[in-house]
């Protein structure tokens, strides 16, 4: 059989380096050259081969073995994430001699490079005077522990990070961006979102999957309790408010609370009362536009400017992420 | 026996889009799912790519870390296989490259002419098909090998091993004819002797 000057095309055919035309040319002038077919069927021949040999077999018990280390590597590797290593050796001596150009060029006034923080700060917590938490993070999850108060949190958007606030009696896991806790007597009192989604967990209790405008709160028992409707396990927007527990700031405002609750949800009270505490600042009276932003924070708990107005009343009580002021 | 059943049934009804969703949001179990399901896949494409059969398990164990770290980059395929075989050649070609390559070179020469010269029982067990094929492939370079089994064995595209190895497509084509050239080679010399 003498060799075609088109052989080529058969393998380049079967790879993909022929395409449209040329591939339709190759594949029709196949069928009527004897060797081109002798070649595409070899090639096929041995592609089957190569698919067909038989897997390697492991012992079973190896296999298990394996698995179970595979795991625990991986379990280790989320509880105890390394720092990621730029560790190559030129990359390090790169920097070394960039961070020397720079410190020559500079002079003696040299200043190190402020060095960005290598976790992003992905949660902002709006605390309530008389909220305590504290807030831990690593490579892999970004932890808030809320022991007392309220506090209501804004997470922004990140990648791979489990974004997790721990209370007393459980944990609430971020899936979203805005949401509210308020936590008194190691008791998680009340659980409210504003967008995304978040799961609460509380010991005792069934996993509860919580979207925007949705809220869950603890019963109460007692004389606070009968105050209010029937607890459901999830409350949708507007959500009924417990009256808040004995705390400062909800002593100072525990007649405003009393008033009727279905105004609350007036958005033109509610933008009246809002601009009252900016005029408040404009004017410089920065006391009162605490307190008033206080109030505005109990008539109108899942406000739409909550975030902002929860950082006026707390403005110069907790500017910082560690340990809250106490009230 | 129905609660024994369960998490069998859970894990079979997971799709790999779901279990690498999950995996990337944390849920170890999931990745214990991934590795029942493709570990024979991976493993058997691994040790079919080295010469270097100790070294098979830790690249399928590396494959299932990388796949775990990079669960989100998935692009939601109906079934994960290919990109972990992908993950898995990547991590072969990666470690080819490594400064370790000429060591390894040197057992693996070692190794053939010491199997070739003094092993008749293997000199024998060549007659047989497979045996030939598996003993071609080996005599394959580390690259042209790792290509052709992701070609032939694990059916992706020129386009898909490029990607994979991040090498360029013409390379992929260049490695395939040679690889099949040798192979041929090698059969047909041995068909003759």
């Amino acid at each position: 059989m003498s060799a075609c000057s088109r052989l080529w095309q058969v393998e380049a055919a079967r790879d993909g380096r022929l395409t449209g035309s040329d591939r339709v040319s190759a594949m029709r002038h196949r069928e009527s050259c004897r060797a081109c077919a002798a070649e595409a069927r070899a090639l096929h021949t041995l592609g089957k081969r190569i698919a067909a040999l038989p897997e390697p077999t492991s012992h079973a018990l190896a296999t298990r073995r394996a698995r179970q280390h595979l795991l625990t590597t991986m379990n280790e590797s989320v509880v105890n994430p390394q720092p990621r290593h730029w560790g190559r050796l030129t990359v390090a001596i790169a920097l070394s001699a960039l961070s020397l150009a720079s410190a020559l060029a500079i002079g003696r006034r040299y200043e190190p490079v402020r060095t960005p923080p290598v976790l992003t700060k992905i949660i902002e917590v709006h605390a309530a005077p008389g909220a305590r938490w504290t807030e831990h993070s690593d490579a892999l999850v970004a932890r808030v522990d809320l022991s007392e108060g309220a506090a209501s949190f804004k997470v922004h958007p990140h990648a791979g990070r489990r974004v997790l606030i721990s209370v007393p009696d459980g944990e609430v896991e971020d899936i979203g961006t805005v949401f509210e806790i308020r936590v008194a007597e190691q008791r998680t009192e009340r659980v409210s979102v504003s967008e995304g989604r978040v799961v609460v967990r509380l010991r005792g209790r069934p996993e509860l999957s919580l979207g925007a405008g949705q809220a869950w709160q603890m019963p109460l028992p007692g004389p606070a309790a009968s105050a209010l409707p029937p607890a459901p396990s999830v409350a949708l927007n507007p959500p009924v408010l417990a009256r808040p527990r004995a705390r400062p700031i909800a002593r100072t405002s525990a007649s405003k609370v009393g008033a009727p609750l279905a105004n609350t949800s007036a958005a033109k009270a509610e933008d009246d009362a809002y601009l009252r505490i900016i005029d408040l600042l404009h004017q410089g009276k920065d006391a009162p536009a605490r307190a008033q932003a206080k109030r505005y924070l109990l008539r109108f708990p899942n406000a739409f400017r909550r975030v902002e107005v929860l950082g006026i009343a707390t403005r110069g009580v907790n500017d910082t992420t560690e340990g809250s002021a106490e009230p | 026996m129905s609660a024994r059943q369960r998490p069998t049934d859970v894990s079979l009804a997971l799709t790999d889009l779901a279990a690498l969703q999950a995996l990337s949001q944390g849920n170890i179990s999931a990745l214990g799912i991934l590795y029942d399901r493709y570990r024979a896949a991976v493993s058997s494409f691994v040790r079919r790519a080295t010469n270097d059969a100790s070294d098979a398990e830790d690249i399928v164990h590396a494959t299932f870390m990388t796949a775990a770290k990079a669960a989100a980059t998935f692009d939601g395929r109906q079934s994960c296989r290919p990109w972990l075989v992908s993950i898995a050649a990547r991590l072969l070609h990666r470690r080819q490259r490594g400064l370790s390559r000429w060591a390894r070179a040197l057992r693996e020469l070692t190794v053939r002419e010491r199997g070739r010269h003094t092993d008749p029982h293997r000199q024998l067990s060549a007659r047989d098909e497979v045996q030939r094929l598996s003993v071609a492939l080996e005599r394959l370079s580390d690259a042209k090998r790792i290509v052709l089994l992701l070609a032939e064995s694990e059916g992706l595209s020129s386009q898909e091993i490029a990607e994979a190895l991040r090498v360029p497509v013409g390379t992929v084509w260049t490695r395939l004819h040679h690889a099949r050239s040798d192979l041929r080679r090698y059969l047909d010399r041995k068909d003759e002797s």
